[in-house]
């Protein structure tokens, strides 16, 4: 046996070993925990980089370099678990074309907006970018300058972000890829309950009797909380599985009960529940009284399109949110129309299913965890159709409390911990707190040490719309991190690529590699990720989990944290607020924005000799403090004793996460619960303490139609998606060679009959047109998704294929999510 | 080089026929297997699939519900090989 062989036997048996204990069998005697206990190889944990389930992955490194994981027998999330991705997730810091320097647009040794990208050192990158930001600044304002984030940034890259933006430029401008993937979710919790996030948790996965998937592909999106679902189906008695998706999709083969409904019905499907809840005498009436207010949402609200467009000013009530009162008869009125023939007539679902599914919800004795993401929140009714769902469980009491659950799942690993939680959001401050009350901002001033008026009331661009400003030429100094915008955001054609090559605009994308959208921009900046520097991320669940950095990045790569911290030393706040407002605050006068922003005796309050011996941490070493525990404990202040109750920061090196509130040391499963929930008051059992009254809100909403809908030259549903091989752009998931290789190229899946009839086949190359433009794909007649006749669904991890050429950039008008899931296109022969 | 480890789940019935299929599978081993459908499953790089391919190939064998990885090595033990996963990388 040659040392390879020896050592390959060896790992098999580890890798045997390591797999038999997480399913809690025993094989026979191995070398069970060598691997872990290896001498030349440390190991440390970290969450994973990709969805927000939040896995927990054990990092092997080996000289400077990752080379091993494993799931980690002790997370709870994963339970020694992981996907292909998380499996392979390690790799993605090592493509072959990682950025190392700055690269800026140049001609003649000069930035031209049409040059070509030259490598250039930090300081000139931000010499070029602080000049831009200076003159948009005192010739715009304020509302000229704009940054476009993540849900994949750390908790404390978010949190410096937004306190840059919205207190050191005084702009609202900032907004993350969240916005694209959980605005709906966010706008359904404020809504229904005043506090965003789900009151439960991935423990409802063993404890409920029915699962209901609304728009949800977990066996391909979140495979991890699919194997737990999928054990409790098959070791439970009596458990099932109910699907329900546009298309059928891998999660249909666990399906007891898979129903196929024509898009946007799951607004109509959802009413007729409620109605069939009505009139079996299903309602939990002391439920109902005690703890929820009934109201209807003002209807006919337009599709969050540009202002201008004509179905914008058909609406009666553009982008209006506004609820009156009603009584349960009212509601009970309201929903009488969804009966079981009407709804399956609209929806194409056939009776029985739609019964079978209404029974689960009735039914007093089955516990039902309800699941969705994208297809519920990528709608242009994603507010209503969230809050729909929640009726369905106040009617029966069915919610906070283990196995009665209405989940939310997240897309990204930290679009809970970050985007929200932190709110990076045009509209919102950390711990649900918002821009437009005066006390949020007076409090967040006071935590700040900043003067009284720092941050402007005014709502900031939303995603969708500052792709629109840009284009518009209003906003013009732009920045761009820990995303892929010009790929992901929708109708590129006509809003994302013209937005950003608008001569009057100077856009800078900081990313590990040279994305679509870094292409697109004037100014790269190279990012390290991930393990490349400490971290902490908070998943769907609520859970706030932290990393250390394990290895340098490459190069002259610097953290999304360095890159903001360091950029705020480039402003005084002469320049950044006028000098009308310093004189408001002589105290503040000559100072950077680096000194009143990070040098303010909170960020830069603890001392170097706090980072944990043994690991690098080259943000702290740089700016001579810990600067990760200091953005933390001051933004922690936000939510302690406010329902958002964070550990103290070391606590969370120690843990495989907690889910908050955590307060007295102790973690929260399931909100607003007594006994669960220590904001809840003793003798109440159950507090919606949300809204002042403690009361949850049915929100009644009618179905209403799509903007675009399959017509005569038009006649297809365009959907798009992903695939379990890849993580949305697939800006990571596509430079590791195993997962590439696995699924190289997009594909348009279409049914067999659609083919026929325009005289194509499987595998022949087409064009697919809407009205905003036309991308070139081939098509895809079997495999994992049977799409029905009438729809074509294409995953849109690949760039070589824009998706976003074509779709329509129709948002929610509430909660400003576009609709991805549905809009008009063809299918012709290339 | 990729050693995987993997936790396969079976519809109850199709133990013993996915265990064989997956025993087939050139790159692929069971190593444990339990009543209730879980398979302890270890896949490695062969001359013709990268085990991340054969995983992919497992989901489709008859009775598989989910596979998850527990493990994952992908140290280079100096093989020259024909899919050397890390001539695409630096």
């Amino acid at each position: 046996m040659t040392i390879s062989e020896s050592r390959r036997t060896f790992l098999k048996a580890t890798a045997a070993a390591a797999t038999a204990s997480t399913a809690g069998l025993s094989l026979t005697p191995g070398p069970a925990d060598a691997q872990v206990g290896g001498p030349d190889i440390r190991w440390d944990k970290a969450p994973c980089r990709f969805c927000g389930t939040g896995c927990t992955v054990l990092v092997g490194t080996k000289d400077g370099r990752v080379v091993a994981t494993q799931g980690d027998p002790q997370a709870e999330v994963n339970r020694g678990l992981n996907c292909v991705k998380g499996y392979f997730l390690s790799k993605i810091m090592y493509g072959k074309d990682r950025l190392t320097q700055p690269l800026l647009r140049m001609r003649d040794g000069e930035y031209a907006k049409d040059g070509d990208f030259e490598p250039i050192s930090w300081d000139q990158a931000f010499d070029i970018m602080a000049e831009k930001w200076k003159e948009t600044l005192s010739s715009k304002g304020p509302e000229g300058v704009g940054m476009f984030g993540s849900g994949q940034w750390t908790v404390w890259e978010g949190y410096a972000a937004s306190k840059l933006m919205k207190a050191g430029f005084r702009s609202n401008n900032i907004d993350p890829n969240a916005r694209h993937c959980m605005a709906s979710a966010v706008m359904g919790f404020m809504r229904s309950f005043g506090v965003d996030e789900p009151m439960g948790c991935y423990d409802d996965l063993e404890a409920a009797d029915t699962f209901v998937l609304w728009g949800s592909n977990m066996a391909e999106m979140h495979p991890i909380l699919w194997s737990r679902l999928t054990d409790t189906r098959l070791t439970k008695k009596d458990c099932q599985v109910h699907v329900l998706s546009t298309f059928e999709h891998r999660s249909f083969e666990l399906a007891d009960n898979g129903m196929v409904f024509t898009p946007q019905t799951d607004l109509a499907i959802l009413n007729y529940i409620a109605n069939h809840i009505i009139q079996t005498g299903s309602v939990d009436e002391e439920f109902l009284s005690k703890h929820v207010n009934i109201t209807k949402t003002a209807q006919d609200i337009g599709y969050g399109l540009r202002d201008e467009h004509p179905l914008q000013l058909a609406a009666a009530n553009p982008n209006s949110g506004e609820l009156t009162p009603i009584s349960f008869n009212e509601y009970a009125e309201s929903v009488k129309p969804y009966t079981l023939d009407y709804t399956a007539e609209l929806s194409g679902v056939p009776a029985e299913k739609l019964e079978k599914l209404a029974q689960q919800y009735a039914d007093p004795d089955r516990k039902v965890m309800s699941l969705w993401t994208m297809g519920f929140n990528q709608h242009t009714r994603g507010s209503w159709v969230n809050s729909l769902m929640y009726n369905v469980h106040l009617l029966t009491g069915k919610i906070s409390e283990p196995g009665n659950s209405p989940f939310s799942l997240t897309g990204q690993p930290s679009a809970c911990g970050t985007a929200r939680e932190v709110g990076t959001f045009a509209h919102r401050l950390p711990a649900d707190y918002v821009v437009t009350n005066p006390e949020h901002r007076a409090k967040a001033e006071k935590i700040w040490k900043l003067p009284e008026g720092t941050i402007p009331d005014k709502v900031g661009f939303h995603a969708v719309q500052q792709n629109r400003m840009l284009n518009d030429g209003v906003l013009n100094a732009y920045w761009v991190q820990c995303n892929n915008n010009m790929q992901a955001a929708p109708n590129m054609n006509e809003e994302g690529w013209p937005g950003y090559r608008n001569p009057d605009n100077f856009v800078t994308v900081s990313d590990p590699y040279p994305t679509v959208t870094a292409m697109s921009a004037d100014l790269i900046l190279p990012t390290a990720m991930w393990v490349e520097k400490e971290g902490c991320y908070g998943n769907a669940e609520r859970r706030t989990q932290m990393w250390r950095q394990q290895v340098h990045a490459p190069g002259e790569a610097k953290s999304d944290l360095w890159q903001l911290m360091e950029f705020s030393k480039r402003f005084t706040v002469e320049e950044a607020w006028g000098e009308d407002f310093v004189a408001t605050a002589p105290d503040m006068a000559g100072k950077t924005l680096y000194d009143v922003l990070f040098n303010n005796g909170n960020v830069d309050k603890f001392p170097l000799s706090e980072i944990q011996h043994g690991h690098p941490n080259d943000d702290a070493n740089h700016f001579g403090f810990y600067v990760q525990k200091g953005l933390f404990e001051e933004y922690a202040e936000f939510g302690r004793g406010h329902g958002h109750d964070l550990a103290p920061f070391e606590r969370y090196h120690e843990e495989r996460g907690l889910r908050w509130p955590v307060v007295d040391g102790k973690e929260t499963r399931w909100r607003y619960r007594e006994g669960h929930d220590p904001y809840v008051e003793a003798g109440s059992e159950l507090q919606f303490y949300g809204f002042p009254d403690k009361k949850a809100k049915i929100i009644f909403a009618p179905y209403e139609a799509p903007p675009e809908v399959p017509d005569e030259e038009y006649d297809l549903w365009f959907c798009t998606g992903r695939v379990l091989e890849h993580w949305h752009s697939g800006s990571m998931t596509r430079r590791v060679p195993e997962l590439h290789r696995s699924f190289p190229l997009a594909v348009l899946y279409m049914h067999p009959d659609d083919v026929a009839d325009r005289d194509l086949r499987h595998g022949q190359e087409i064009k697919i047109k809407t009205r905003r433009g036309e991308v070139t794909s081939r098509i895809m007649t079997k495999g994992r998704n049977k799409v029905p006749r009438g729809l074509v669904f294409m995953p849109w991890f690949d760039e070589g294929q824009l998706t976003n050429k074509l779709t329509l950039d129709a948002t929610c008008p509430l909660s400003k999510q576009t609709d991805f899931k549905k809009c008009a296109c063809k299918v012709e022969r290339a | 080089m990729n050693i995987c480890g993997c936790l396969v789940h079976v519809a109850p019935g199709s133990v013993q026929g996915a265990q064989d299929a997956i025993n087939r599978v050139n790159g692929a081993e069971v190593h444990a297997a339990t009543d209730d459908g879980r398979l302890v499953v270890v896949v490695e790089d062969t001359d013709e699939r990268l085990a991340s391919e054969t995983i992919m190939d497992l989901h489709h064998v008859p009775g598989v519900i989910s596979l998850s990885l527990t493990y994952h090595h992908f140290e280079d033990l100096t093989e020259a090989r024909a899919h050397d996963p890390a001539s695409h990388q630096t």
